[in-house]
């Protein structure tokens, strides 16, 4: 039994990698639904059958992680402010145009399923900030980050139909790269408990350089020299940063607000002293 | 209209946890589930220390994360401001877990006995197969208010329509009532005293107020 | 769904604080959840609830590793590499084995060759037979002798030199604030809010949010240091520099105005005029001490009437100065000086500067506390309690354990005393009280306590120190009437006697001590000596030597492993008992009612579990007793109340063989007489069902000062001429007996303190051991918390549980800063070392603790009882010493060791 200090962040314990491969399979799976539009007509049946089994092998993940997996269409209910349950119906839209859109292959379904990607993929961005309880989930500019990976993933994973659409996978990693950069800053700025810093700190190196760096400079030897190859390694490379990103957010970042006392009691007049365990100068 | 909310003074507290016993009793919350638990907080550098304790538990806020996020409505905010739980919708999620600040939510997969292995007598006469594998907390002991108000009763006064760990405190830290009742326990204190809010830059308007001095 | 619902009243006396009254619901016959008693609000000074503790009852009643069937042992070894093979055996077969050791015994002498009773008896929690194991106490009583010498930690860890010298000085068994009308507290490691149970709780947070100022001063910030206005981290054992340094302030940076003279001058002795020798300057006729009247000019007896003593001064007279063995001197026209001049004098020396240094604490810390406490008295204020005008002095000074045990216990105990004095704040309103008496009884109300002695005093019943009635060898192991003359020979006096020398003295004999021989029974009735007291490794070896032993059991335990019989027993909610409540009481409980409260089985007991009560009246029955067991109960015995008064009679037949239904019944209809005045006399029936009765008392009964101001009689302050003669009588006897092992001890009866380095004491003792100062650089401390104060709640999961929320459970507490220098990060095992072993456990990173310092909070290290055994809890018990160079002269250790401290692996 180890003797944890429930006034400071510890992380969170209801959503583990289950939950995680909703993001990282959910979100790759949209990207793609939102990138097909600029493939070849040739690959639509593909990249719409992978988005739609994606989607849905991270609801299944989701569905293993549910304490009351034979309730779980009550997810439906609450579509008034509960961004789960936009994300369940979005993902009924999504999966039956992604699915139609395989079947009859045409331009106008395809921009439908994206839309619904898009929308799919909007929601899953707003889960993260709506969970209040999470100080790095919850920053605004994780909507940005989370769209931002999913269509940086589904434009990388277009390479697995032929050559990648280099340009563009170039730009969204890099407004990726600056986001994933902002959202350092922010964290090291103090916006996130001390724990989840010092991790952030520690794996971000290893992001940047798989997710944008790297990809980045093989993108552009493909666009000056011509290497096919490289870009393909690129593209994957993208791919696997954004995902490892949205696993340590999930998995690793989710320590919770812990608690506060902004002012302590008067007993006997003491100076004002003020206490938030965990986060920074909180000593 | 009602809104109940709960007051801790800080003053008074010392840590004993006969709340969170009074309240995993009242509630037959599984074993290490602490609904209304106290913090021990220590801040400064030796010698020039303090050390606070503070009750803390699901803050009834008036614009709880917890219900904007739950997706079945399980999760619902009473007409009177208590912040409840329909354990028949709920399909343990988490999202109200990882949405709540006050890490008020508990969700328990597996239910044993608190010495280990198969339960007691009395942990079996209590144990409520509809609780697990959902969220629970804190509900101001809400069966209580409701009882005891269809019998007339004035929460926060008439203990039998008091939250447990209000009743059980030995240093009278906390105190029940309706804050739109000017004559209440919480309406009274809060008129007099300074307080504070936990994590109130959040927005999340709770319902637990903490009293650090006299005005 | 349940389909009958009980709420049963109840009352929880798990620890010394209570007896606190509680609900216990009962659903289709199954406890399920304890509530406060909310109706008792109307008399219960803590709002009718009831603490922590008492909501482990549920699981202690349905605790799967509790024993539920007689046992016996079968495995003839005994150690605690020995599975004892216990077997089920019916009780039949329990109490004929029990009984017929008693008969053997009884029929061989109750005393054996060395003096000692055979039988030997220890419990637990309260040491306090009445008032918790139903009619057990009883029995023992038909037995004729028993000795309670080993106890569990009662004796040695308790507030053991405030319990002999509180009651000395004002009749206080413990001392407390009146803390609904006090200001300002300064509390040396008293853990109030740890310990102090539910009504001091209560009171302190009530007048915490009128405006108490508490400053606790203490090595590591407690849970009361927590709940106070300011943390002094005090070097440990050093508390008495503090004490010394603030009353030295008081004397010499104040006027003497600013002090309450006139209380100094009427109600203490400071007038008293000092011989020559040290002793007072006495009337040669009546013998009665002297004091300078300024209006004759001349010395007179102290109670001459119309007299202006002299506070003062230094003078020549004539008279007969009495000392030790009846020494006497004649003196003519020597000079002479009042007590106070003496402690004047002896203080002097003691600046706060000096305190400071001692102390290890702040410039300036102690001049100012003593401002602040002067400030606070308000010397000259009244309050009407009553209709009585009495003098209001809002301040108080409470000490905790090991400032009031121990080495440097005897200093601090009169420092406190003496501070109250210097502003009229002794047992007045506001200032600093006793609670209850145990050595001088009776116990309520306590003024009835108020006897008369020698000049002035009030009497206290000293064991003898003269030559003719001394003796070496005295009716207990623990030797407490031979070196403990303040320990009295009064019931309660074994039990508090020096529990840690029995053990001792079993083996390791100083010379010429009177050789103790191990008991031929030993009755252990839910006390387990071998996690409570000190060097625990070693009490497990002297236990399992213990020939026959028959425990009480709730649960397999490091004690009973050792028994010969378990007889399983009911718990708090399975059994009857009437317990008195109100009046006054320790830790705080200050009541304006008193009467009677009943627990009661709420829930059929469990298995083959059988009241208390039954055992004990079945036993006296197979022991040949019964009619000396009933007797025993019509007196009172054990329920502290007479079966029969001139108003009633409800007599036990001395022959017959009661129930545990019948005892009690007969116990509630005198009890309902008590309260009623003969009007009522309602029995068991009654009191389950309302609980408790109750009658008003006066809130006077709480000062003891407007009795002994109607009686003339003075605080024995500051000068202990009275102890100063026992000491010089106690060291003669002792050489005379070839003793001189408690020289040391001896040097502690003085008529004013001298400040001695205190904590040298433990270093020069490790060194004694082959080791340095250096080398166990700190000290290692333990704590309380209200979880775990008494109880025996270490096996009890919810304890546990809630416990964790509070910083140091389970660990050991590390300054933060050292820790970093040591490399020893939050969560890492660390290993904490005596000279005599080590303890084990995790370290727990906290900047409110003195950097010189680590601390343990309880006493843990369970190696048999279940649940228990499985926190992997450190112990300073177990690396703690018994060692007569720590004992004082009271026969107090104090919780406290020199370790060092190394990390053995990362978190």
């Amino acid at each position: 039994m180890t003797l944890i200090d429930r006034t400071r962040p510890w992380h969170q314990t209801n959503w583990d990698w289950r939950a995680a491969m909703n993001f990282m399979c959910g979100g790759a799976g949209s990207g793609l639904l939102v990138a097909a539009p600029v493939a070849p007509r040739s690959w639509y049946p593909a990249i719409e059958l992978a988005g739609a089994c994606a989607i849905s092998l991270g609801l299944f993940f989701v569905w293993l992680e549910i304490g009351r997996p034979f309730r779980s269409l009550n997810v439906f209910i609450h579509a008034k402010t509960s961004w789960m349950t936009r994300e369940s119906w979005a993902s009924l839209v999504a999966l039956s145009a992604s699915i139609i859109a395989a079947m009859l292959p045409s331009m106008a379904l395809v921009v439908v399923a994206a839309l619904a990607g898009g929308v799919f993929l909007y929601c899953q961005a707003r889960i993260l900030t709506a969970a209040k309880g999470i100080p790095a989930w919850r920053l605004p500019i994780v909507s940005a980050v989370i769209l931002m990976t999913g269509f940086s993933e589904g434009m990388a994973l277009l390479a697995l139909f032929g050559r990648p659409m280099v340009v563009g996978l170039f730009l969204c990693i890099v407004v990726r790269g600056v986001l994933w950069r902002r959202y350092r800053t922010l964290a090291r700025r103090g916006a996130v408990p001390e724990k989840a810093w010092s991790i952030l700190k520690r794996y971000f190196p290893l992001v940047e350089v798989t997710g944008t760096v790297v990809p980045a400079v093989l993108l552009l030897l493909d666009l000056a020299l011509g290497l096919p190859l490289a870009a393909t390694i690129g593209a994957f490379l993208a791919f696997a940063g954004g995902w490892l990103f949205k696993f340590i957010l999930v998995t690793r970042l989710g320590f919770n607000q812990g608690f506060a006392v902004p002012k302590f009691p008067s007993i006997g007049g003491l100076q004002p002293f003020s206490s938030k365990p965990g986060w920074p100068n909180s000593r | 209209m009602t809104r109940y909310a709960m007051t801790a003074d800080l003053r008074r507290c010392v840590g004993c946890q006969t709340c969170t016993t009074a309240c995993r009793h009242a509630n037959a919350t599984p074993a290490e589930v602490q609904w209304r638990q106290v913090l021990d907080f220590e801040q400064g550098t030796y010698p020039q220390v303090r050390r606070v304790f503070v009750p803390v538990g699901c803050q009834h806020c008036a614009d709880p994360p917890c219900e904007h996020v739950c997706p079945t409505t399980a999760t619902k905010k009473r007409s009177d401001g208590i912040v409840s739980i329909d354990y028949d919708l709920c399909i343990g999620c988490g999202y109200c877990a990882v949405a709540c600040p006050y890490q008020a939510r508990h969700i328990t997969h597996k239910s044993q006995s608190a010495f280990g292995g198969k339960r007691t007598e009395s942990e079996e006469k209590r144990f409520d197969e509809s609780r697990m594998s959902v969220a629970t907390k804190c509900t101001f002991c809400a069966d209580r208010i409701d009882a005891g108000k269809a019998r007339g009763l004035t929460p926060g006064v008439d203990s039998d329509a008091t939250p447990a760990c209000v009743n059980s405190c030995i240093a009278g830290a906390l105190a029940f009532g309706d804050l739109e009742d000017a004559r209440s326990p919480v309406s009274e204190l809060l008129a007099r005293t300074e307080y504070f809010r936990m994590h109130e830059e959040l927005g999340t308007e709770p319902g637990f107020y903490y009293i650090v001095d006299d005005k | 769904m349940a389909t009958e619902v009980r709420k049963v009243p109840e009352y929880c006396y798990q620890c010394v604080a209570g007896p606190d009254l509680l609900t216990v619901k009962v659903e289709d016959g199954i406890a399920t959840e304890i509530e406060p008693n909310l109706r008792a609000a109307e008399v219960h000074p803590g709002g009718g609830k009831c603490c922590v503790k008492a909501f482990g009852l549920v699981q202690k009643t349905y605790n799967p590793g509790r024993i539920v069937q007689p046992m016996k042992r079968t495995n003839p070894k005994k150690g605690r590499d020995q599975d004892p093979g216990f077997v089920p055996i019916s009780w039949d077969e329990a109490l004929t084995i029990v009984a017929d050791h008693v008969k053997a015994i009884r029929a061989k002498g109750i005393l054996d060759e060395e003096g000692f009773p055979r039988i030997a008896a220890s419990i637990g929690r309260t040491s306090s037979p009445s008032a918790y194991i139903g009619t057990f106490p009883a029995f023992l009583e038909a037995l004729g002798a028993v000795d309670w010498s080993f106890g569990s930690g009662h004796g040695v860890k308790c507030y053991h030199t405030e319990h002999y010298l509180g009651e000395l000085w004002h009749r206080a068994f413990t001392v407390c604030p009146d803390t609904p009308t006090t200001r300002y507290v300064l509390s040396f490691g008293a853990n109030t809010e740890a310990s102090g149970g539910v009504v001091a709780t209560w009171r302190h947070a009530e007048a915490r949010v009128k405006g108490l100022k508490r400053v606790q001063i203490e090595p590591h910030l407690s849970i009361t240091g927590a709940c106070s206005a300011e943390w002094i981290p005090v070097r440990p054992k050093t508390d008495a520099a503090f004490l010394f340094g603030f009353l030295h302030s008081l004397l010499n940076d104040h006027p003497r105005a600013a002090l309450d003279v006139g209380f100094l001058l009427a109600h203490t002795s400071s007038p008293y005029l000092v011989a020559p020798n040290g002793f007072f300057l006495r009337d040669s006729a009546s013998d009665k001490p002297l004091v300078w009247d300024s209006l004759r000019n001349a010395a007179v007896c102290f109670d001459t009437p119309g007299i202006e003593p002299v506070l003062e001064g230094v003078f020549t007279a004539s008279g007969l100065e009495r000392g030790a063995d009846d020494d006497r001197w004649r003196h003519e026209q020597v000079r002479v000086e009042t007590s106070f001049m003496r402690l004047v004098k002896q203080l002097a020396a003691y600046t706060p500067e000096w305190a400071e240094k001692v102390c290890d604490i702040a410039l300036g810390t102690v001049r100012r506390i003593a401002a602040e406490f002067l400030q606070h008295a308000q010397v000259g204020a009244t309050i009407d309690i009553e209709g009585e005008r009495l003098p209001l002095r809002p301040v108080a000074i409470v000490l905790g354990k090991t400032v009031n045990n121990g080495w440097g216990s005897f200093d601090c105990c009169w420092a406190r005393t003496m501070a109250a004095c210097l502003v009229g704040g002794l047992e007045v309103p506001g200032g600093t009280l006793g609670t209850t008496v145990v050595l001088n009884p009776p116990r309520s109300p306590r003024k009835a306590s108020i006897k008369p002695g020698p000049d002035g005093f009030m009497a206290y019943a000293f064991n003898p120190t003269d030559r003719a009635r001394w003796k070496l060898k005295g009716p207990a192991r623990n030797a407490h009437s031979a070196l403990v003359p303040l320990s009295t020979n009064s019931p309660g006096a074994t039990t508090l006697g020096p529990a840690h020398l029995a053990w001792m003295f079993l083996e390791d004999r100083p010379a010429n001590a009177p050789r103790v021989t191990f008991p031929d029974l030993w009755f252990v009735y839910r006390t387990n000596p071998a996690i409570s007291l000190w060097d625990t490794p070693e009490i497990i070896k002297r236990i399992a030597k213990f020939p026959f032993t028959v425990a009480f059991a709730y649960v397999p335990d490091e004690t009973n492993y050792m028994a010969d019989v378990l007889l399983p027993e009911c718990t708090d909610l399975e059994s009857t008992q009437l317990i008195r409540i109100g009046g006054t009481k320790f830790i705080e409980q200050f009541w304006d009612h008193e009467g009677f409260a009943l627990r009661q089985p709420a829930v059929k007991p469990r298995g083959n579990t059988r009241d208390i009560t039954n055992i004990s009246t079945e036993l006296a029955a197979r022991s040949g007793v019964l009619s000396q067991y009933n007797d025993a109960i019509n007196r009172g015995v054990a329920t502290g109340i007479s079966l029969a008064t001139e108003t009633y009679d409800f007599r036990l037949e001395p022959k017959s063989h009661y129930d545990v239904e019948d005892i009690w019944d007969r116990v509630c209809r005198a009890a309902s007489a008590e309260v009623t005045d003969g009007n009522a006399t309602d029995g068991l029936a009654w009191y389950r069902e309302h609980g408790y009765r109750t009658r008003p008392v006066p809130r006077l009964n709480w000062y003891l000062f407007p009795d002994l101001k109607k009686n003339g009689i003075r605080f024995e302050m500051p000068y202990q001429e009275r102890l100063l003669r026992i000491g010089v009588e106690l060291g003669r006897r002792l050489h005379e007996s070839g003793i001189e092992w408690w020289d040391e001890q001896l040097h502690e009866y003085q008529a004013i303190p001298e400040y001695r380095d205190f904590p040298a004491i433990w270093a020069r003792d490790v060194v004694l051991h082959g080791g340095t100062a250096e080398q166990y650089a700190f000290w290692m401390l333990t704590s309380r918390s209200m979880q775990y104060s008494w109880g025996a709640n270490a096996g009890i999961p919810l304890m546990d549980e809630v416990a964790r929320n509070i910083k140091g459970h389970r660990g050991v507490v590390v300054n933060t800063g050292r820790a970093r220098e040591l490399g020893i990060a939050d969560g890492d095992l660390i290993e904490v070392r005596s000279y005599l072993r080590a303890t084990r456990g995790r370290a727990i990173l906290r900047e409110g603790i003195r950097p010189d310092c680590l601390l343990i909070m309880g006493q843990f290290d369970h190696w048999v009882m279940p649940y228990a055994k499985d926190l992997q809890a450190p112990s300073l018990n177990t690396i703690t010493p018994m060692s007569v160079a720590l004992t004082d002269a009271t026969g107090s250790g104090a919780d406290i060791v020199r370790a060092s401290l190394k990390k053995l692996a990362s978190a």
